[in-house]
């Protein structure tokens, strides 16, 4: 859409905000946080928002005045106040990275930004930062309120400062943000889906949600679409009927809205670089290439693996011992799908153990994926076995849960301070803030709490967690060293001013937290323990990512032992052998890469791809099985 | 503005003497306090068994000067510490 825009002579800029960008992948040129002119094409630069640096510089031009606020407005010390604003708030480049696409939309250098968003799940998130922005600037307005009255009484009058202008700059920042979300004349939002049961789910969700959000979707996309094959093919034929099936399906959702589908045929060779982007582009302004016309049954298709692909131990992919096991990757690839059928696998060949299954990715899809109702009670499948339950975290609930035990703390020390009214308010107003990381962050507390049991239920032998698209299963991953921080950064305040105040319940309940927290951050590094399952496709972007996310694993010493390759294989239509081979290659390249990168190789699996798609439990039951090693390399 | 300051603070310290010598609550707390230092790392094991043991001893003796009992043994397992148990269930994953 990019090139599109660029065509028409406007000054364009392509944006990733996603945090594991693959944009410059995709354009086939590296690109920084700094808008760089994309090669060969006039008038397009392109960009992968950095969140965390842009977040840095945001808060280090203003980090004085906060601080000054902070100081005047609570009772706690400039040492306080320091270490509390040095702290990362978990999940807040989310923020930065709305920030930044403000900054670059009023820059007034650029007359179109296509934005290359972050998951579902995340971006919906995204969409709703400029009323968690209006919400801080509250927050520092009440501390700052406490000063100009003072001053007031004092002086007789007041008059704004420097403090006031900043937080004033924040909140008109933060409305003009969300207006300009919220115009049609200024954003379009284009929502690019597969044709597939699954990812139409996740659309309707997603859309639903964006529209009690008033914010307006221009049109839906729909990529990948099979074209008809030369011959018969079971493969294309197949998928040729699910895919027409899920686009009607999408078509009666959508009905009524007035929205616009276009739609995107797969390509032979995964399009990457300008040409082939240009290529692709053309589709979306004729009126696109459509699903088949016939209905009918779908024949069930299994593609066959290479031949030499070995079969392989269920204690190789889930050893007994194993507490904790987080199925991540790209977007689209899998995970919910593997995640589930591992679950479903130990659960059924280990009656012993209670297994959880749960699902951190706010656009859930386990429920979808075993065609079963789930919600945030966890509980078995209908049919499925006693020892498995299957949760769908309910983030906003679990922070409500967690604010309302520390606001009790923090009720009962105010009671000590005896504090102002407008203290005690501005205490509340900040606990009403649901941070920007708060999905991530319920889903921590909800292993170590599954893990280790609570009153009311006997703890999970395993964790099978569903995590949401790399990004922020890295940042879920990053979770509880920040929060602990944050707890330890609380509690030693706490202690400080113990002689004069006391600590009440509040230190209580925060050091059960940090106990918990200290405990999962031991188990996460342990590689006897925990694991993380990395689920990939056979085809160049996904094999990007994957090397990255090893990379990033690696670094934050969380063991990553498998690497699962989904949907590999294909039909017998001259397509289809073409697609098998290019596979082969990809999944060579990327054992090469694996070797080459780490000292303990991880494990590669293939897993066959399916038509229809694995979904329902009996269909998931036998999907593990079907996993095999790649044959090894052939002999001269 | 001044004068009620003071005020303050001479009520709080008498408050606290008046806590130090006849609430149990506040030994309770102190006990948390030396909890959270532990887990901080402000303190080390030994540090803490020492304290753990002083304040516990301290605890009894209020209990039976109250009780006017005769002394029972207590250990740090059967006392339950501001919502916070002294055992921690759930500590062992292995």
């Amino acid at each position: 859409m990019g090139l599109l825009a660029a065509r028409t002579g406007r000054a364009t800029l392509i944006v990733s905000t996603d945090p594991a960008p693959s944009l410059g992948d995709a354009l086939k040129q590296r690109l920084t946080r700094v808008p760089r002119p994309v090669h060969g094409v006039a008038h397009l630069h392109a960009v992968e928002v950095d969140s965390a640096l842009a977040l840095a510089g945001w808060l280090k031009r203003r980090r004085g005045l906060l601080e000054q606020i902070a100081l005047r407005g609570t009772w706690l010390d400039a040492d306080d106040v320091a270490r509390l604003l040095r702290l990362s708030l978990p999940g807040i480049d989310e923020i930065a990275g709305l920030l930044q696409l403000g900054e670059f939309a009023e820059s007034g250098r650029y007359d179109h930004i296509v934005v290359d968003a972050a998951p579902t799940g995340h971006l919906l998130r995204m969409l709703g930062m400029p009323a968690v922005l209006e919400g801080l600037a509250l927050v520092f307005d009440r501390m700052q309120a406490k000063h100009r009255t003072m001053v007031e009484a004092l002086r007789g009058r007041w008059t704004p400062d420097a403090a006031d202008a900043l937080l004033h700059g924040i909140d008109d920042q933060a409305r003009r943000l969300g207006a300009m979300l919220r115009d049609p004349g200024q954003c379009l939002i284009a929502w690019v889906t597969l044709p597939e049961r699954l990812a139409i789910e996740e659309t309707s969700d997603a859309l639903h949600v964006l529209n009690g959000q008033h914010i307006t979707v221009d049109r839906v996309i729909v990529n990948r679409i099979t074209p008809p094959p030369r011959a018969p093919c079971r493969w294309c034929d197949g998928r040729r009927r699910i895919e027409r099936e899920a686009f009607v399906a999408l078509e009666k959702r959508i009905e009524t809205t007035g929205l616009a589908l276009g739609t995107l045929p797969a390509v032979e060779t995964e399009p990457r670089g300008v040409a082939s982007l240009r290529a692709l582009g053309r589709h979306l302004e004729k009126p696109g290439v459509r699903p088949s016309r016939r209905a009918g049954r779908v024949a069930p298709f299994t593609a066959s693996l290479p031949p030499g692909a070995q079969p392989v131990e269920a204690s190789a992919i889930l050893p007994r011992g194993t507490r904790l096991v987080l199925f991540g990757g790209k977007g689209g690839v899998g995970k919910t799908t593997c995640a589930a059928a591992a679950a479903i696998d130990v659960a059924l060949s280990a009656p012993d153990l209670r297994v959880l299954l749960l699902s951190a990715d706010p656009a859930h899809s386990v429920g979808d994926v075993l065609e079963a109702a789930a919600g945030d009670d966890p509980h078995p499948i209908p049919g499925g076995p006693p020892n498995l339950l299957v949760r769908e975290l309910d983030a906003g609930k679990a922070f409500v849960t967690l604010r309302d035990r520390l606001a009790e703390g923090i009720e009962d020390l105010f009671l000590r301070v005896s504090g102002s009214a407008a203290d005690r308010q501005a205490m509340r107003d900040v606990l009403e803030l649901a941070p920007p990381g708060v999905d991530e962050l319920a889903a921590i507390i909800d292993v170590t709490e599954a893990l280790g049991g609570t009153g009311s239920s006997p703890r999970c032998d395993l964790v099978v967690i569903d995590t949401a698209p790399t990004g922020h299963a890295l940042r879920l991953l990053e979770m509880p060293g920040l929060v602990h921080d944050w707890v330890r950064t609380v509690m030693a305040i706490l202690l400080k001013y113990e002689p004069v105040v006391g600590i009440g319940d509040l230190g209580a309940v925060l050091l059960r937290l940090s106990k918990g927290l200290g405990r999962l951050r031991a188990l996460l590094g342990d590689a006897a323990r925990t694991r993380f399952a990395v689920v990939t496709r056979a085809a160049a972007l996904p094999r990007a990512e994957t090397v990255r996310l090893l990379g990033r694993l690696h670094a934050a010493s969380i063991a990553a032992p498998l690497v699962i390759v989904n949907a590999v294989g294909a039909g017998t239509c001259s397509r289809c052998r073409n697609e098998r081979r290019r596979q082969q290659e990809e999944v060579l390249a990327l054992a090469r890469k694996l070797t080459r990168r780490s000292a303990s190789k991880p494990l590669l699996l293939l897993a066959p791809a399916t038509v229809p798609p694995p979904s329902g439990f009996l269909a998931l039951r036998g999907f593990l099985d079907e996993w095999r090693t790649p044959p090894g390399p052939r002999r001269r | 503005m001044l004068i009620g300051g003071l005020r303050f603070v001479f009520d709080k310290i008498a408050a606290a003497v008046d806590t130090e010598l006849n609430d149990d609550s506040h030994l309770r707390e102190q006990l948390l306090a030396a909890q959270m230092r532990l887990d901080l790392g402000e303190m080390s094991q030994a540090e803490f068994d020492s304290v753990e043991a002083d304040l516990l001893r301290r605890l009894r003796e209020i209990r039976e000067s109250r009780e006017g009992n005769g002394p029972a043994a207590l250990s740090p397992s059967e006392y339950k510490i501001t919502g916070i148990d002294a055992t921690f269930e759930g500590d062992e994953h292995s």
